[in-house]
């Protein structure tokens, strides 16, 4: 039986293929899947689901896939319950507080914020002991301000390109925000020869990875 | 139209999965009663402080207000409800009990878990010696041949181990605990962060591979006795080494440790054992030694050993064959009703045909591929399919 991993499609799954590779993992069929979804390596030794990010973590708890590799905010915002191993260093971002230039963090009241991560904006404003309205925004989060729907967003962002070019600023930066390889916990009791060898490879990879840059 | 969809994670049971549940916990108390446990049956609803050491972190709890504004909660364990019962009703002690009931915790939505879940469990109350643990482990072997082939594995830990180790090398609660819960995730990123400040300690080669020391207990023990161990901890590890070699006598069994996992609950004090099967994603069976539990409850404390069973998991996983016997059916009279009460103690397989008239009786009886039986004018039973 093939080791199951979740894989994150689109950005995710691009940087990670590399490491992958280097890794010995042949990813020919991940590289031409065309429209499939579920692609095994030649040797079957991985079998990779590819999913949207929340979806990972859904198969993760389920027990349906051994493996998930998943950005590290969807994994906090999720409540992560499962096993992870590794760190891959890659989309790596950050996710800040934003506003436009008027906006007064200081300013008394009850601030409304949006976001498309309630719960981490939740940790971040009872770790400053204050009280916020959160309302959940699906995509653009940054419209939220500039319309008038919120006063500031708390999001995730990679250069700060798109807050510039839509006049916003960042008032704090929260926690850093990477992809990371996770197991399920009780698959990694059942296969923990199989799963830490491959974590064991990658970790060597991103090593290289980070001592060549 | 009133509403018939069910609340978020809640089911119905019935048909041939709702027979093998009926079986399996029959088959689990007479295995029990045989060896001279006492049934006990709480209610559903407990006062809320009963619960007070229950992790209630990660699920919630259904709670209502009872006629006095008191919180009442539907129980989302069934070991403390044993423990309260146990305190408030002077039975005499030592003791072994069981219980087969449901517990309520309510779970992410929309996840696909149910909150209503069935549990069955043992508590043995009074007995200090590890005999307790044994016959809790020797039921764990029993039920895993009986009805998974032997497929179960066992993993045993201590509830005190992590804690001793941190004791040893920190007085900083909250690192303590920072540790401690990176270390039950096994989030290895962030456990080697947090131990990074230990890199002079003697502990550290231990400390670098503790979230790994899981599996087969034998490969463990010769991972630690490379890195060494002193101390208490040394001593917790040497009785779970032993309880390992005992239980891997067991026939059929494959025995595991795990020096890093979390005790099902917080009240627990001593050895832990879990029961898991390849290839499902949780586990089957869940204990071990709260020593301190009563004295929650009562001023003396009395040493006690327990374990749960997911019954629910369990229905899915073991070999039990529901009863898909077909009945043959008896066409009768109201008049006839004495007759009928003889004629079905007589054949107690004997299924009544409640068919408007013998016509319908006949079709009915042919397409269930069945007899159909009715009673003479001397009273026996003719065929008359």
């Amino acid at each position: 039986m093939p080791l199951k991993i979740a894989l994150t499609k689109g950005r995710v799954e691009k940087q990670v293929i590399p490491l992958l590779e280097a890794a010995g993992i042949d990813c020919s069929g991940l590289k031409q899947k065309n429209r499939k979804l579920i692609i095994n390596t030649s040797d079957d030794r991985f079998q990779f689901i590819l999913a949207k990010g929340p979806d990972v973590t859904t198969y993760l708890n389920s027990g349906a896939v051994d493996l998930g590799i998943v950005g590290s905010d969807i994994l906090t915002e999720h409540r992560n319950q499962q096993s992870e191993l590794l760190d891959l260093r890659v989309g790596q971002c950050q996710f800040v507080l934003a506003s436009t230039s008027d906006f007064n963090f200081n300013q008394p009241g009850r601030k409304v914020i949006g976001t498309k991560y309630p719960l981490i904006t939740q940790l971040y404003f009872e770790s400053l002991g204050q009280d916020v309205e959160i309302i959940k925004i699906e995509g653009s989060v940054e419209l939220a301000p500039l319309i008038g729907l919120a006063d500031a967003i708390v999001d995730i962002t990679e250069t700060g390109r798109t807050l510039r070019e839509n006049n916003l600023y960042v008032y704090d930066y929260l926690d850093q925000v990477s992809t990371r390889l996770v197991a399920n916990r009780m698959s990694l009791k059942q296969h923990a020869g199989e799963i830490f060898e491959l974590a064991d490879q990658l970790e060597q990879v991103v090593e290289q990875g980070s001592a060549s840059k | 139209m009133h509403k018939v969809n069910l609340p978020l994670g809640t089911r119905d049971e019935f048909g041939k999965r709702a027979q093998r549940k009926t079986q399996l916990i029959d088959l689990i108390e007479t295995e029990l009663q045989q060896r001279n446990y006492m049934k006990v049956t709480t209610p559903v609803l407990e006062y809320q402080e009963v619960f007070a050491d229950f992790d209630l972190k990660q699920m919630q709890t259904y709670q209502l207000l009872d006629n006095n504004n008191e919180t009442v909660v539907l129980r989302p364990d069934l070991t403390l409800p044993i423990a309260r019962f146990l305190s408030t009703n002077n039975l005499k002690l030592p003791q072994k009990f069981y219980y087969v009931g449901d517990r309520f915790k309510i779970a992410p939505p929309l996840s696909g878990r149910y909150n209503q879940q069935t549990q069955a469990g043992i508590e043995i109350v009074g007995y200090a010696s590890a005999k307790a643990e044994c016959e809790c482990l020797l039921l764990i072997n029993r039920l895993s041949r009986r009805l998974l082939q032997g497929k179960i594995q066992l993993e045993l830990g201590d509830a005190r181990f992590i804690d001793t180790i941190l004791n040893e090398l920190s007085s900083n609660q909250a690192l303590k605990q920072a540790i401690k819960a990176a270390l039950y995730q096994k989030n290895l990123p962030h456990y080697l962060q947090l131990i990074s400040r230990f890199i002079e300690q003697p502990m550290f080669k231990f400390l670098k591979i503790w979230p790994r020391l899981f599996g087969d207990y034998q490969e463990v023990q010769a991972q630690v006795l490379k890195v060494g161990l002193s101390g208490q901890a040394r001593e917790l590890f040497e009785k779970i080494m032993q309880f390992a070699d005992w239980t891997s006598q067991l026939p059929n069994q494959q025995v595991t440790v795990d020096l890093s996992s979390a005790p099902p609950q917080e009240y627990y004090t001593g050895l832990t054992f879990k029961g898991f099967m390849q290839d499902i994603s949780d586990y089957l069976f869940s204990g071990g030694r709260y020593d301190q539990l009563l004295q929650n409850f009562q001023s003396q404390p009395e040493p006690a050993v327990g374990m749960g069973i997911d019954i629910d998991r369990l229905v899915d996983e073991a070999v039990i064959s529901a009863n898909s016997h077909k009945h043959d059916l008896l066409f009768f009279e109201p008049a006839q009703l004495a007759l009928v009460s003889q004629i079905c103690e007589q054949y107690p397989e004997l299924e009544l045909s409640l068919s408007l008239d013998l016509r319908h009786a006949q079709r009915n009886a042919q397409s269930l591929g069945v007899k159909l039986y009715r009673l003479n004018a001397q009273g026996d039973l003719e065929d008359a399919t």
